[in-house]
């Protein structure tokens, strides 16, 4: 049997497309959308990321980083704390009598060279000044150790007091540094190769690190290898170092580590 | 339905395509040279005899330094286990040396029986708590010096894949005697010894890549003329002794055959003679002069100097087919290419503002990069037999010396002994 249709009147007026042919381009866009973004049809796109870390290995990495910086002094107020030390001053008095004491026993000894040296008064005038001149240039020379021991002592990174500790893009309540970047600066600290080891420089090893609840190292696996023994064998030098994180995340940590010579590509440009 | 089918191949993708992992990239290695301790060897018996130890630290030393892939430990930071004799990796005690930031350590020993020395050397992975490599060396008092630059090869076999070339030798002329003569010194520019004694002028020598003789140019006879000289047994003969020209002999990488300068026919031109001396080709024909050739490690083109398109340029010239090709277009004043063994780089000095300065170009013209700079003349270079170093003379002292650097340029060193101007240096193959 045949239906007759009846056609609408051509009005001008395009007529809106169904449902199902909007959800269809949509999907169309979107997926070719996709496959731009994830590199399928321009593998070789080149996306410059260069990151920035600075993260200092005394911070520990936390869950969700605060805002701040990775840099920045934990404990900040205990600077305040610090001026009570020259408490610790008050117990130079006691050695100074030590200082007092040890030229003591020495006495008898001055005593016989001074009647030695009598006929010449000059000399030991002269040698009594260069006494002088060794004991201001010994003092200068302690006091020289003392700021040394101190310099040693204190703290001498650079971000401001005040700075928290956290990431510049940090959005929890955590101070510390995230995950990433803890782990970007301690596999580069730990990572060890001379330019003069490799016979080329565009090298590139990826490495999938997993780690336990617990924060072990319990899996490592090259998901990409350069090719050259020497190159890959230092990166995995440098992974093997890292056995356990300082904290544990609490959760299954996995992620990929690509190690390259860019930078030094770029020193000899 | 069709709708439904729709959503759900979307979400299937959305789940196949999974959760993105973390990645970071690590761009540059936080340390770029090998933290290497170096612990003095000890007595493995008999008397001992602190200076046989301290002149094989000191070649150890040089050598380790000059190729840049080692930060050496401070010996006084060594803790116990340096004054151990440990010569197996269940002996050493890693973790000290760990504490010091080590990643290798050299332990080794020795012992003198009258003339008779033995060393035993031994290089460890610190972290790995491995041996990497370890040698016997026996020989006369006098080898300690030879033993450890032995060892130092061996230790940058073990860490790069390449054996070092300090176990070698360095030929260059001198003029201490008063007249230009060829000597022959180690790497490091020890124990230089005289070979010829022409009274003359002595120029340009090459090593034969197969056996332990050099060829140079003398003018002894009056001529500049070609000779050839036995190391060891100081045999010597006049190789090519053709009316003008003899000069810029290279030997073939093979060793059968040699490339040199001629103007018998009154301009310079290349030509190829037999180890024997008798002609075999001639290789240019241009009214121009072509001199200073350097063979490819192949063996099938040899880089020269030219004029023949005007100012002195470097050329390639394929030895099958006679075709050449310019391979330098900036300067002026261009000599003496060298190229590498391992066929990459071709050095050549440039004279620039009165001074000649060292550079390096890809022997398809391209990638030139300059090596040296500052004050002085830097001429002659030539590479060590590993493609690691260059060595050259300079003036920067006001008198020519030998130097040797990095094939980089950097860790330039003056090498040559005091005393008279020393130039036209060459390296020796595996010694």
């Amino acid at each position: 049997m045949r239906q007759n249709r009846i056609k609408p009147p051509k009005t001008g007026v395009p007529s809106e497309p169904k449902l199902g042919r909007m959800v269809l381009v949509s999907l169309g866009l979107h997926l070719v959308l996709f496959l731009l973004f994830s590199g399928f049809l321009l593998p070789r796109m080149e996306r410059e990321r260069r990151p920035v870390y600075y993260v200092d290995l005394v911070n520990l990495p936390v869950e969700a980083p605060q805002a701040g910086r990775p840099d920045a002094r934990k404990e900040a107020p205990k600077k305040a704390e610090k001026p009570p030390k020259p408490a610790v001053a008050k117990k130079a008095p006691p050695s100074a009598p030590k200082v007092t004491k040890k030229p003591a026993p020495a006495k008898p000894a001055p005593a016989k060279k001074v009647v030695k040296k009598a006929p010449e008064p000059e000399e030991s005038y002269g040698d009594a000044l260069s006494a002088i001149e060794e004991l201001k240039r010994k003092k200068e020379i302690e006091d020289l150790r003392k700021r040394i021991a101190k310099l040693g002592q204190e703290d001498t990174r650079v971000a401001p007091a005040d700075a928290p500790v956290g990431m510049a893009e940090g959005t929890g309540d955590q101070a510390g540094s995230s995950y990433d970047a803890w782990l970007h600066e301690y596999l580069k600290r730990a990572w060890t190769l001379s330019q003069y080891q490799v016979t080329r420089q565009n090298l590139e090893v990826t490495v999938r690190l997993v780690f336990d609840r617990a924060g072990n190292l319990v899996d490592y696996r090259f998901i990409e290898e350069s090719g050259e023994k020497r190159f890959d064998d230092s990166v995995k030098k440098a992974v093997l170092q890292l056995r356990k994180l300082p904290n544990p995340p609490d959760r299954r940590l996995e992620i990929d580590v690509v190690f390259n010579l860019k930078d030094l590509l770029e020193e000899k440009r | 339905m069709m709708l439904q089918k729709i959503f759900l191949m979307f979400f299937a993708l959305l789940l196949l395509a999974g959760p993105a992992l973390a990645q970071i990239e690590i761009r540059a290695p936080g340390q770029q040279a090998i933290p290497l301790a170096l612990t003095r060897l000890l007595p493995l018996s008999g008397q001992p005899q602190p200076e046989v130890a301290a002149e094989v630290d000191e070649v150890l030393t040089a050598d380790l330094d000059l190729s840049g892939l080692f930060r050496l430990v401070d010996p006084a930071a060594f803790l116990s286990d340096a004054g151990k004799l440990g010569l197996t990796s269940t002996v050493v005690d890693f973790s000290q040396w760990r504490l010091l930031g080590a990643e290798a350590v050299i332990k080794g020993g020795y012992s003198v029986e009258g003339d008779k020395l033995t060393v035993e050397a031994r290089l460890f992975d610190v972290y790995g708590r491995r041996l990497l490599t370890g040698r016997r060396y026996v020989g006369k008092r006098k080898d300690a010096r030879r033993m450890a630059h032995a060892f130092a090869d061996q230790v940058m076999k073990s860490l790069t894949g390449k054996e070092g070339p300090f176990n070698s030798r360095i030929a260059f002329i001198s003029n201490r005697t008063g007249h230009k003569e060829l000597y022959l010194m180690e790497v490091d520019g020890h124990n230089p010894v005289r070979l010829t004694d022409h009274r003359s002028i002595v120029l340009n020598p090459d090593f034969s890549p197969i056996g332990k003789e050099l060829i140079f140019t003398s003018y002894r006879a009056g001529n500049p003329d070609l000779y050839r000289k036995e190391i060891y047994s100081g045999q010597e003969a006049r190789l090519s002794h053709r009316k003008g020209l003899n000069v810029s002999a290279r030997y073939r990488p093979d060793g059968r055959e040699i490339a040199l300068t001629l103007s018998k026919d009154g301009n310079s031109e290349i030509y190829l003679i037999g180890t024997d001396g008798t002609l075999h080709k001639r290789l240019t024909d241009s009214w121009a002069i072509d001199v200073d050739s350097s063979w490819s490690p192949g063996g099938d083109r040899i880089a020269f100097v030219s004029d023949r398109r005007g100012n002195p340029h470097i050329f390639v010239l394929d030895v099958l087919n006679g075709s050449v090709r310019r391979l330098t277009s900036t300067g002026k004043y261009q000599a003496t290419p060298a190229w590498s063994p391992d066929g990459d780089r071709i050095a050549f000095s440039r004279l620039e503002e009165g001074r000649f300065d060292i550079y390096t170009i890809a022997p398809d013209g391209t990638d030139e990069r300059r090596l040296t700079f500052g004050p002085g003349s830097k001429e002659h270079p030539r590479w060590s037999p590993d493609g690691r170093f260059i060595v050259y003379s300079s003036d920067v002292d006001g008198k020519k010396a030998i130097y040797v650097m990095r094939a980089d340029g950097s860790g330039a060193r003056r090498i040559s002994p005091p005393g008279g101007d020393g130039s036209h240096p060459a390296w020796s193959g595996r010694w």
